[in-house]
C-alpha cells in the first residue's frame, strides 16, 4: 500500500522525534559529551521544522497547536483509531 | 505521546514541615479518589469512547491529572523535608517512614497502597462518564476534608486550586454527557451501548 503524504510526513516526524529522544536519554547520563550536544542541536532543529510543517499541513499535534477560527483538536482520528473502521456514535 | 514540562501547573512553596499533614495529603497521590487513579481512569477510558471531542476532553483532563499528581508529590515532599526522628514520631509519620523513608509512594491516608480497583473503564460511554463525574466530586470532598485539617496558608493555597479544578472537571464531564446523549435515542439512552453495539 502506498503511504499518503500525511502518513509519510507523520513517519518522518516520529523518526525525528525518536532520534531526538535517544540523544536526550544519552545526554542525561553524558551531560559533558560535546559530540552528543552537537547532534542534539541538529536533531532538535530537524524535529522542530518537521513538527511545524506537519501542523501547518495536517492540523494540531497538541491542544495548544490549534490555529484558525475553529476548534479542531478533536476533528481528526485519534492515534489509536488506525485503519478506517472507527465509527463515532 | 507525551512530553514533560519542567514547571508545576500552580506553584508549591511550603516553608514549614508537617509530617502529620503530609500523611493526610498523600491520599491524593495514591488513595481511592486521588490524582493517579483519576489520570489512569480517563486515559484508559479514551480508547473506546465513541466521540472524538469527548476523547479530547478525556485526554486533556487525564493529562492535567498527571500535573496534579506532580503538585501533590511536591506538597508531600516539602512537608516532609528536614525532619528529625522526633518530628517523624510525633507526626505519626513513623510507620510510613519505616517502609519508604521520605520517598513519595502512592498510598492512601490509611497507608493502603494504590490499586487499579480504585478506577473503572467499563466500555460503556454513559457508565464511564457517570463514574467520571462521581470521581471529580469524590476528589472535591477529599480536598474539602484535607482543608479541615490544614491551617498553613502555604498548603491551603495549592490545595484550594486543586479543589477548584475538580469542580471545573465535573462541569466538563457533565457537558460530555450531554454531548453524548444528544447523539443517542432520547427515548432510551440505554437502547444500545455506543462503544460496542453497532446500529
Amino acid at each position: 500500500m502506498n503511504k499518503t503524504n500525511e502518513q509519510h510526513a507523520k513517519h518522518e516526524l516520529q523518526a525525528a522525534c525518536f532520534a531526538l529522544h535517544e540523544l536526550v536519554l544519552y545526554l542525561d547520563t553524558h551531560p559533558d559529551c560535546r559530540k552528543a550536544m552537537q547532534m542534539y542541536h541538529t536533531a532538535k532543529k530537524r524535529y522542530k521544522d518537521l513538527y511545524a510543517q506537519y501542523e501547518a499541513n495536517y492540523g494540531p499535534l497538541t491542544s495548544n497547536g490549534v490555529t484558525g477560527e475553529h476548534w479542531t483538536w478533536g476533528a481528526k482520528a485519534w492515534p489509536w483509531q488506525g485503519g478506517n473502521d472507527h465509527v463515532d456514535v | 505521546m507525551w512530553t514533560y514540562e519542567k514547571k508545576l501547573q500552580y506553584p508549591v512553596n511550603i516553608k514549614n514541615p508537617n509530617p502529620a499533614l503530609a500523611k493526610l495529603i498523600i491520599t491524593q497521590f495514591g488513595g481511592p479518589d486521588g490524582e493517579l487513579g483519576a489520570s489512569l481512569r480517563y486515559l484508559s477510558q479514551r480508547y473506546t469512547m465513541p466521540d472524538k471531542n469527548i476523547i479530547g476532553a478525556l485526554t486533556d483532563i487525564g493529562t492535567e491529572e498527571l500535573a496534579h499528581l506532580e503538585m501533590i508529590g511536591a506538597i508531600v515532599y516539602q512537608l516532609t523535608r528536614n525532619l528529625t526522628p522526633e518530628q517523624i514520631k510525633e507526626g505519626g509519620f513513623d510507620a510510613y517512614f519505616v517502609d519508604h523513608t521520605t520517598g513519595i509512594y502512592p498510598v492512601s491516608a490509611a497507608g493502603v497502597p494504590f490499586t487499579a480497583s480504585y478506577l473503572q473503564s467499563k466500555g460503556d460511554a454513559i457508565t464511564d462518564l457517570s463514574e467520571d463525574m462521581g470521581a471529580e466530586q469524590k476528589a472535591r470532598t477529599t480536598y474539602d476534608n484535607i482543608l479541615r485539617f490544614c491551617d498553613d496558608a502555604d498548603v491551603r493555597d495549592p490545595i484550594r486550586f486543586l479543589r477548584q479544578r475538580e469542580i471545573v472537571h465535573f462541569q466538563r464531564f457533565g457537558e460530555c454527557m450531554r454531548i453524548l446523549q444528544d447523539q443517542l435515542d432520547y427515548k432510551n439512552f440505554y437502547a444500545y451501548n455506543p462503544e460496542f453495539d453497532r446500529r
